[in-house]
């Protein structure tokens, strides 16, 4: 019975494996994007990292890109000085993304955590969330 | 018909403001019985109850709420049309019992009209909340050992048995030659959440009066519930972090804690960014 147990778990991890690989670099591509949008001001990028209600949060498009465009563009060095890790919604399918930036190869202070969701088939950052815990 | 009589007779008594009685003393010198009554408290602001999905096979903690001296501020740093449900729902998908903070409240952002002005009790009080951070500990105090060792403060499961648990909640550490016990600051505190994030220079992410006062009602009904709690903190004082934005300018804190003393409470506040407790990890 244990035998079986092991068999389909082991299964259950072979067949999820690869669908969770995907997720993975999906996600990092996500904040790829989301990087060059914040640090090196690509706003063109903006409708396809966030979502529409997530833009309408911060004023709309117009004021959401002057929101990123007032702070100082970086170079993109800086895009190599954070971190990105994830996990499932442990009730829904959302993803919860945590982006650390770092300094000095050391965690700087807080985080913010993503709220990502499927959209058309796409992952799309719908909302935030603090660090209280 | 004898009863109606009766009836009528004594409307009528009583309509002309006299009861005949033989060497009655004048009313007025009647002395009145002291009646005292319980204090009405003026509900400076109503705080909504809504029921929330929980995780009942996750690990939450209980205490006695007059263990709780002190209120810290956050914002949710998420959007601001966002209801408590949905923050509990992002809580419960990281892992937890429920949502971490202890009230929440709705209010628009500047020159907005909605969503509507609103506070909504979040994780109740009497339990141990989700906020100042994990890692944050405060020094125990008397009354926290003397619950702790009364078996007050206790950790479980929902349907289970409830105990003592110091892995939890108490860490040591030996300061100057001398052993000191600390306590998880969640036991002592309880989160109130501004829903929305309050970044930023635009006019748009600064808190109108309208979100401070509710605020300063919020904390002083507390107060005015549970006369211990009397700090006004932010989640900063705890935890690296910048949350709760511009809710912790000084300028804004000073604000709420003014406005509270109108309303005849009486809080003390320190500045964003100063650090009051101790980092242990978890």
């Amino acid at each position: 019975m244990i035998r079986i147990g092991t068999f389909l778990l082991i299964c259950l991890a072979l067949l999820s494996g690869p669908a969770m690989a995907g997720l993975d670099s999906d996600v990092k591509a996500l904040f790829e994007k989301h990087e060059k949008i914040i640090h090196l001001h690509q706003t063109e990028l903006i409708e396809q990292v966030f979502s529409k209600r997530y833009i309408q949060d911060k004023g709309g498009l117009k004021d959401f890109e002057a929101s990123i465009k007032e702070k100082p563009k970086a170079d993109e060095k800086k895009l190599k000085d954070m971190s990105v890790s994830w996990k499932k919604g442990a009730v829904t399918d959302r993803i919860l993304a945590r982006r650390e930036e770092m300094k000095n190869g050391k965690k700087d202070k807080g985080h913010t955590e993503y709220i990502v969701i499927k959209k058309d088939g796409k992952l799309i950052i719908d909302d935030t969330i603090g660090d209280a815990d | 018909m004898k009863f109606l009589v009766f009836i009528f007779s004594l409307s009528s008594t009583l309509a002309v403001g006299q009861i005949d009685c033989v060497n009655c003393p004048p009313l007025s010198s009647v002395p009145l019985p002291t009646v005292t009554l319980p204090e009405v408290l003026p509900s400076l602001i109503d705080i909504k109850k809504v029921s929330y999905q929980r995780r009942s096979s996750v690990k939450h903690c209980k205490r006695p709420i007059d263990l709780v001296d002190t209120i810290v501020l956050h914002h949710s740093e998420s959007s601001s049309q966002n209801s408590p449900q949905r923050i509990n729902s992002y809580h419960l998908d990281r892992g937890w019992y429920m949502g971490g903070y202890t009230y929440l409240v709705n209010s628009p952002y500047r020159g907005e009209s909605t969503p509507a002005s609103v506070v909504t009790e979040g994780r109740p009080p009497e339990l141990v909340g989700a906020h100042a951070g994990t890692d944050a500990y405060v020094p125990m105090r008397p009354k926290d050992k003397d619950a702790w060792n009364a078996g007050q403060i206790l950790c479980g499961v929902e349907g289970g048995q409830f105990s003592p648990d110091s892995a939890e909640l108490i860490r040591t550490k030996i300061v100057g030659g001398q052993r000191v016990e600390y306590m998880k600051a969640n036991v002592t505190t309880i989160g109130v959440s501004v829903i929305g994030q309050y970044f930023g220079n635009a006019p748009r992410f600064q808190p109108t009066s309208n979100t401070l006062d509710m605020i300063a009602k919020l904390i002083c009904r507390l107060q005015k519930e549970n006369p211990n709690m009397v700090n006004l903190r932010v989640h900063n004082n705890y935890h690296p972090t910048d949350c709760p934005g511009n809710l912790g300018k000084a300028s804004n804190l000073s604000y709420i804690v003014q406005k509270a003393q109108s309303y005849g409470c009486n809080f003390s506040s320190i500045p964003g960014h100063i650090k009051i407790s101790t980092r242990i990890n978890p």
